[in-house]
This record gives structure tokens, C-alpha cells and sequence, in this order.
């Protein structure tokens, strides 16, 4: 109905010399295309999109900025590095502690272990004996596994670090993970023992 | 025989090789190679970080000094950034000198190059009480933070390799060198419900056999077995660059094979006696 009015009213209005209501919308979506066009291919867009492209050369700049800026920045960070250490080496602290340690604790320390060779080499000359099976046992044991990690066992067999790996992977893995499995369970059952004070009558 | 005349023998066949700088292809070792499989495929990108445990004193150095050496050569070559620290006090010196040495060593072969402390290693110093640095480690969402300073006082933050390092996560590999079991702590308390490092272990010879039920199982990647790990370790990296010079792993490597051998001999030789005496009694 108040459709109805309004093409009444657009007649009447006509009449007045005001153009019918189609052809003012067409005038209108006219326009309005226009305008369209010119936001589109134009004007705002072309402004728009200069103003992107402006904003991207921006960017582009920053980026090239902050790069330089991090790689400054990884300089600094090595040269203050660099210069921590130049400078802790300089105290006399440092300088005490060098020749402490190189002078005194290092060639101490290692000549404490180093005996180990040399009582080694003196203990198995006079105790490693074949006097019994286990003992040729250990013994053969011994000498693959020492010839499959030195220089000689390859000259000697070329398959000699091979048996070695598989004295260590296979028969030396199972005693070890016994070993620690069976301590394992001996350290909870004294642990459990100890909770609740098992055998503590017969201490008293 | 005189003990004299053993311990004459001994240090003889010790100090030649070392002396006449005198140098043996080392036999082949599996669980090294395994080690170096794992250094090479690991992919050197920003904001992932080894971490080094160096829990070496100067009792084990002679063993444990050219472990750390070629494993720390060979990260430096692909320019993977580490972080060295230690739960052993009296490791600081090696803390400090092992990567300054290497990088000399380095840039000397090819002058063009250059390591920087900062930009290719940090060193984290002396660290307490190793379960709970481990346990923080891990549980920590930003590890710059919690580790705070580096051994010098200067901030992680403004350090270039911890840039993007923030999780557990970002630790690609870990490598633990010591002359005890304190491997353990790591296996144990190194890890989180989603995800768990890489573990390689440089251990004495005296620990080898132990060290082998973690390989067996997985929980370490590698092993270097004593000074003989750390000498084939050392002709892999001849293999790859052949401009490299000969280090102290083989040269020390050569005289305790030696050493070695001459025990073998002397076990030999007490036997032949210990048999020529029994059979003279009999």
C-alpha cells in the first residue's frame, strides 16, 4: 500500500515537472556507477593504492634497518663477550688461579692417576695368572677387548674391534644391567627394612 | 722381575710415541661414529642450541680434554652454537680455554673464518646442585631467564645465540663428558612428558662398560669411549676435511696403545715364567 502511495505520489508530483521515480532511480544508479568507476580505476584507489606502495618502500626500509640494527647488535653482544673475557683475564685473581691451577692441581691431579699405569702394568705381570679356566676366561677377554680398541688389534685381525663390540653390547650389557637391577632391589629391601625397623631387635 | 724395570718399560712406551710425536691409525669404534652421525645430521639453524657438560677435573683430562676437543671442532666447523657449562667446579679452566683454543686452532687453518665467544659459544660456568638445575631446565618455559648470566656476568639476553631459545625444546643436542657416572642425573632429570634431547656421552675408559646399558637402551645417541672414542672420532673429522692436522686424541691415543701393549707383553711373559717355574717344581 505505501508502495502504492508513492507512485501516486511520484505522479502527482510529475505532473509538477518532478521525473517519474524509475527514472530518478536510474539517474541515481548512474551516478553511483560513476562514482564507482572513478573510486575504482581512478582517484582514491590509485591514491590508495600509492599510498601502499609508499608504505611498503617504508617498511621495506625498517626491514633493512632492523637488520642492520640486529646484526650491530649481535657485534655488540660478541664484542662485550670478548671483552669480558679480556677483562677477567687481566686480574692478578685470575692471573694467581691460572698459575695455581695449570702449575699445581693439574699436574698433581694427573699424576695421581697416571700411577694407575704403571701399578696396572706391575700388578698384571705378577697376578694375572692362568691358573684355573675362569681365569683364562678373564684373561682372553681381557686382551680381545684391550687389541680391539688399540691401533695393534687391527694390524693383528682386522675384525678385532668388531669382536670387542660385541664382548661390550652383548655379554658386558646383561652382567652390568644385572648388576644394577640386582642393587636396585637390595637398596629398596634395605630401605623397606629400615621403615619398618626390621632386625633392629636383634642390634639391641 | 724388578717392579723398577716395569715401571722403566711403562714410561718409555707411554712417552715415546708422545715425544717423537709418532702417531697410529686408531682401531674403528662403532659408538663414536654413531656420535658423529648425529653431530653431522644436526641441522644448524637460529634459536636451537647445544648444550656441553664438561664434568671434567684435571685427573681425567688426559682422557676426557680431547673428547670435548673434537666434539666442540667439529660444532664449530658446522657453526652450531653451544652453550658449555659444568657440575664440577674445578672444570672452570676448561670451561674457558677448551673453545678459546679450538677457535684459535680454526681460524689459524682458515684465516678467512672467524669464532667468537657470544656469536658461536657461550660459556654457562659452574653450576650447583645438578639434579635441580636439570629439573628447572627442563620445567622452565624461558630458559634465558632462568639461566640469567653467562659465566661472565654479561646477560643471555643480550647474547646473539639465545635469541629464540626459550624451552627444553630448543636444546637440540646435549653432550655430557665425565670421568664418573653422573650420566645418570642427565638420563633422569633432562627431560619433559613431550619431549627428551639427544644425549651423547664421552666417558673414561674405567666408566665404558656401565656407559654401554644407556647406548643399548636408547637413552644416550652416542658414546665416545675414552681417549680410543675420542682418536676415531678425530680421523672421521680427517675423513671430512683433510686440511685438518693431526690432534692431540691421536697422539695420545698412539701412546696408550702402546702402553697397552707393552701390559699385554707383560702379562705374556709373567706367564711364560709362572709355566717354566711350575714346570721346574713338577
Amino acid at each position: 500500500l505505501s508502495a502504492n502511495a508513492a507512485i501516486k505520489s511520484d505522479q502527482e508530483k510529475n505532473a509538477a515537472g518532478v521525473p517519474p521515480f524509475e527514472v530518478r532511480i536510474e539517474k541515481l544508479r548512474g551516478a553511483a556507477e560513476q562514482e564507482l568507476a572513478h573510486l575504482v580505476v581512478g582517484g582514491v584507489s590509485k591514491e590508495i593504492g600509492e599510498q601502499i606502495d609508499a608504505l611498503l618502500v617504508s617498511l621495506k626500509q625498517q626491514t633493512l634497518q632492523l637488520d642492520a640494527l640486529s646484526n650491530k647488535f649481535e657485534e655488540l653482544s660478541t664484542s662485550v663477550g670478548q671483552y669480558a673475557i679480556l677483562e677477567s683475564e687481566k686480574t692478578y685473581a685470575h692471573k694467581a688461579y691460572q698459575f695455581l691451577f695449570d702449575g699445581l692441581f693439574t699436574p698433581l691431579s694427573a699424576a695421581m692417576f697416571s700411577l694407575l699405569s704403571v701399578y696396572i702394568a706391575a700388578a698384571a705381570f705378577r697376578a694375572f695368572r692362568i691358573r684355573s679356566f675362569e681365569a683364562s676366561l678373564m684373561m682372553v677377554t681381557a686382551v680381545i677387548v684391550m687389541l680391539g680398541q688399540t691401533s695393534f688389534g687391527t694390524a693383528i685381525y682386522e675384525g678385532m674391534p668388531a669382536i670387542r663390540q660385541w664382548l661390550m653390547e652383548v655379554p658386558n650389557s646383561a652382567a652390568f644391567r644385572a648388576i644394577r637391577i640386582g642393587a636396585a632391589i637390595a637398596g629398596l629391601v634395605m630401605a623397606v627394612r629400615v621403615w619398618l625397623s626390621i632386625g633392629s631387635e636383634e642390634v639391641k | 722381575m724388578n717392579r723398577r724395570f716395569i715401571y722403566i718399560f711403562v714410561i718409555l712406551a707411554v712417552s715415546a710415541p708422545l715425544l717423537l710425536k709418532f702417531t697410529m691409525k686408531p682401531a674403528r669404534m662403532v659408538s663414536a661414529e654413531r656420535s658423529f652421525k648425529v653431530i653431522e645430521e644436526l641441522p644448524a639453524v637460529q634459536g636451537k642450541i647445544v648444550l656441553i657438560g664438561m664434568d671434567i677435573g684435571p685427573s681425567v683430562k688426559a682422557e676426557t680434554v680431547p673428547q670435548v676437543e673434537v666434539i666442540l671442532e667439529h660444532l664449530m666447523r658446522r657453526r652450531i652454537p653451544f652453550a658449555v657449562f659444568s657440575l664440577l667446579v674445578e672444570s672452570k679452566k676448561f670451561l674457558d680455554d677448551i673453545p678459546q683454543r679450538i677457535a684459535k686452532r680454526l681460524m689459524a687453518e682458515d684465516p678467512s673464518q672467524k669464532w667468537q665467544y657470544g656469536k658461536d659459544w657461550v660459556n654457562l660456568g659452574y653450576q650447583p646442585f645438578a639434579n635441580l638445575f636439570f629439573e628447572g631446565l627442563s620445567k622452565s618455559d624461558d630458559i634465558v631467564a632462568f639461566l640469567k648470566k653467562d659465566t661472565f656476568g654479561t646477560s643471555l639476553s643480550n647474547i646473539s645465540i639465545f635469541q629464540g631459545v626459550k624451552k627444553l625444546n630448543d636444546i637440540s643436542l646435549v653432550l655430557e663428558v665425565s670421568g664418573s657416572a653422573v650420566i645418570g642425573s642427565y638420563i633422569q632429570f633432562l627431560q619433559k612428558t613431550d619431549y627428551r634431547p639427544p644425549i651423547i656421552h664421552g666417558c673414561t675408559a674405567i666408566t665404558v662398560p656401565e656407559a654401554y646399558i644407556y647406548l643399548d637402551s636408547g637413552q644416550i645417541v652416542g658414546l665416545l669411549e675414552g681417549l680410543s672414542g675420542a682418536a676415531w672420532y678425530s680421523e672421521l673429522l680427517r675423513y671430512k676435511f683433510p686440511q685438518r692436522a693431526v690432534d692431540t686424541a691421536l697422539l695420545t691415543n698412539t701412546a696408550l696403545g702402546i702402553g697397552q701393549f707393552v701390559v699385554m707383553a707383560l702379562i705374556l711373559f709373567g706367564n711364560i715364567l709362572h709355566f717354566l717355574s711350575r714346570k721346574r717344581l713338577a
